[in-house]
């Protein structure tokens, strides 16, 4: 189950993923859409990578209302049914990661499918500094206790 | 009649607690005979999307919440437009309405809650409506057209979202509370005040502090109706929602006499005081363990935890307790608010406020902070991340020394973040291996950790 890692350490906070992600994703240049966000801490430099971590028992598809979100058992990643979706946020009350992203622009929760149909995920492509990986998954929920 | 359905587990109600415990039933025992049995005459559907039906924006087929075929393929027999009559403890019993008797070895009670009322003078001479189910959508739906004049009771989530479907379908709303601010149970003043702002912007006309007296028709008035109000107001409406809260559905717990106080009462496991019978979801309450009494905590993700914890001890299983605090996600017209635990609070003894200090965009974000634990959060216009926080609260996470970072998404906050998230990433992942430039950063910096990157000594 292949899986995108992220080092906070090495981000320089760019945000060339999530531009790298929306684009592939919405065809749009704004890094609002991406799956992939940085928040940062512009005065004591410090960046900070959200993505999807694809919990095996995910609390955003427990949380969904809408039925909009599943869980796809081969890849491990949240599918997000844009149709469905009503944009109510529950998913993002619940993601200990904060990893869902709620777009206010398209009124849809965005989440990371792990560029499951590309070779490289576009978020890795774009990264100038290697902050973000994708490897095969070791452990998929790993928080720790 | 035949005679009675014999089943390893009933349960009673296929709202979400329901379907969740079915579920749950279905992971560790999937052929044992199941029975859902559920009052209303129509596919189980999703509650609070129906307020989606009533603007049109979705079909009742699109919030079914799982469909017919769901069932089948788990074995899973369910009963609908047949509520439960009666519920018979001793002998594993129960009656549904056509007479049909159905016996039990384990039950579960998640027959949710009804709107609750209130005595107004008047009352019984004016059209007035609830929003719960399917069936008060499709009954309120004629009398949306623009132009119309709603008078909407209570400003809290129901009443919220019943003016917000009332507005987009046209209809004019006067809401009134009784409270000296909107989403009382829900907002503390400061956030209520973004929210009504926002709700006045999107015109509606929002009387806070104000209680309704009377309640009249009048012949040749500009309107059909009147309301007299406590601040001595008249206020013309065609018909009036009420959403002044909620109350668990109690008969039947009562009649079988189940120890309840506002709600059914139920251990860590969701049993009730009667053996073999479980309870979960809007029905039941539960010490809340920030506030300290005990509370209905009638929210979407607590009834399908407690479903879930149900069903799974139904079936043998041993799930772990889940001990619920308030969650709310909602929406003033396009302004996103979330909240958890003590959020309505404007101050709490004992617990400490942080703020969100210079927000890039108005935005209010606030926690409360109790003996290092995190124990009400408010999230407006700016609901980025609150899932981190509801993770903190719901696993009681010391967060006293990084509380003011937390709240203004400093560098400590993420540091402390990195650390309770740490993955364990396979051994052989090499950052950036090819640059030349990381390379060098690396022999001075360790970062085998998560989210540390300190010198080497
Ligand atoms: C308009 C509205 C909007 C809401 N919005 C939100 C929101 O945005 N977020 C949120 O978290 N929560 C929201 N809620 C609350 C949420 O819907 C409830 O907390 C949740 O549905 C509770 O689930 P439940 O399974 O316990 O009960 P219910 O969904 O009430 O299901 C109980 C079922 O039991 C059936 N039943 C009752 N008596 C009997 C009987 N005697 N025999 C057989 N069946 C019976 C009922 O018909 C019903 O279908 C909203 C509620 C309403 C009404």
């Amino acid at each position: 189950m292949r899986k995108v890692y992220t080092n906070p350490a090495l981000c320089s906070g760019c945000r060339a993923c999530s531009v790298a992600c929306a684009l592939v994703h919405f065809g749009i240049a704004d890094d609002a859409l991406g799956a992939i966000q940085v928040v940062r801490d512009p005065l004591q430099r410090y960046e900070y990578q959200t993505v999807c971590r694809m919990c095996e028992d995910p609390e955003c598809v427990a949380a969904c209302m809408a039925a909009a979100l599943a869980r796809d058992p081969e890849t491990g990643r949240i599918i997000v049914d844009r149709d469905r979706c009503i944009g109510c946020w529950m998913c993002v009350m619940v993601c200990p990661y904060g990893a869902v992203v709620a777009s206010e622009r398209l009124g849809k929760a965005i989440i990371c499918d792990q560029c499951f149909e590309r070779e490289q995920a576009a978020c890795v492509a774009a990264c100038s500094t290697g902050a973000i990986q994708m490897a095969e998954a070791e452990d998929t929920a790993g928080i720790a206790e | 009649m035949a005679g009675p359905i014999k089943t390893r587990y009933t349960i009673v109600g296929a709202g979400i607690a329901g379907i969740a415990a079915a579920e749950a039933i279905r992971e560790l025992d999937r052929s044992g005979p199941l029975l859902v049995v559920n009052g209303e005459g129509v596919a189980p559907y999703c509650r609070p999307l129906t307020v989606e039906v009533l603007t049109d924006e979705k079909t009742p087929e699109e919030i079914c919440l799982r469909e017919a075929q769901w069932f089948s393929e788990r074995k899973i027999t369910i009963v609908t437009g047949d509520p439960v009559a009666e519920l018979r403890a001793p002998t594993k019993q129960l009656l549904l309405a056509t007479g049909q008797v159905v016996a039990w070895e384990k039950l579960l009670v998640a027959v949710g809650s009804q709107p609750a009322g209130v005595r107004i003078a008047g009352l019984e001479q004016v059209p007035c409506f609830t929003l719960f189910t399917q069936a008060d959508a499709a009954r309120l739906k004629p009398l949306c057209k623009p132009g119309a004049q709603a008078l909407v009771v209570g400003i809290g989530l129901i009443g919220l979202q019943a003016l917000t479907a009332l507005r987009r379908r046209g209809v004019s709303v006067v809401a009134v509370e009784v409270a000296p601010k909107v989403l009382p149970m829900i907002l503390d003043a400061e956030a209520a005040g973004y929210a009504q702002r926002r709700l006045e912007q999107h015109g509606i006309d929002v009387r806070v502090g104000t209680s309704v007296q009377e309640l009249r028709p009048v012949a040749g008035g500009r309107r059909p109706y009147q309301a007299l109000t406590s601040t001595g107001e008249v206020l013309d409406f065609d018909f009036l929602v009420m959403a002044v809260g909620m109350q668990p559905n109690l008969i039947l717990a009562d009649r079988a006499g189940i120890a309840r106080g506002r709600g059914i009462r139920v251990s860590p496991t969701m049993q009730t005081s009667i053996p073999d019978i479980y309870a979960a979801g809007d029905v039941t309450e539960y010490p809340d363990w920030i506030e300290g009494g005990e509370e209905v905590h009638a929210h979407w993700v607590n009834a399908y935890r407690q479903g879930r914890i149900a069903g799974r001890h139904m079936a043998g299983g041993d799930p772990p307790p889940c001990e619920p605090v308030f969650l709310n996600s909602l929406r003033v017209f396009d302004l996103p608010i979330i909240t958890m635990g003590a959020s309505r609070r404007d101050a709490l003894e004992g617990a400490e406020a942080f703020v969100a200090a210079a927000p890039a965009r108005p935005a209010y974000r606030r926690l409360l902070v109790r003996d290092g634990r995190l124990i009400g959060a408010t999230f407006v216009n700016d609901v980025g991340e609150a899932g981190v926080f509801q993770y903190l609260m719901q696993n009681r996470i010391n967060i006293g020394e990084v509380a003011e970072e937390l709240v203004n998404r400093g560098r400590k906050a993420f540091e402390f973040l990195d650390e309770l998230h740490r993955q364990v990433v396979r051994g052989d992942l090499e950052w950036a291996p090819s640059m030349d430039l990381i390379s060098e950063y690396r022999k001075n910096h360790r970062h085998t950790r998560w989210g540390h990157n300190e010198p080497e000594k």
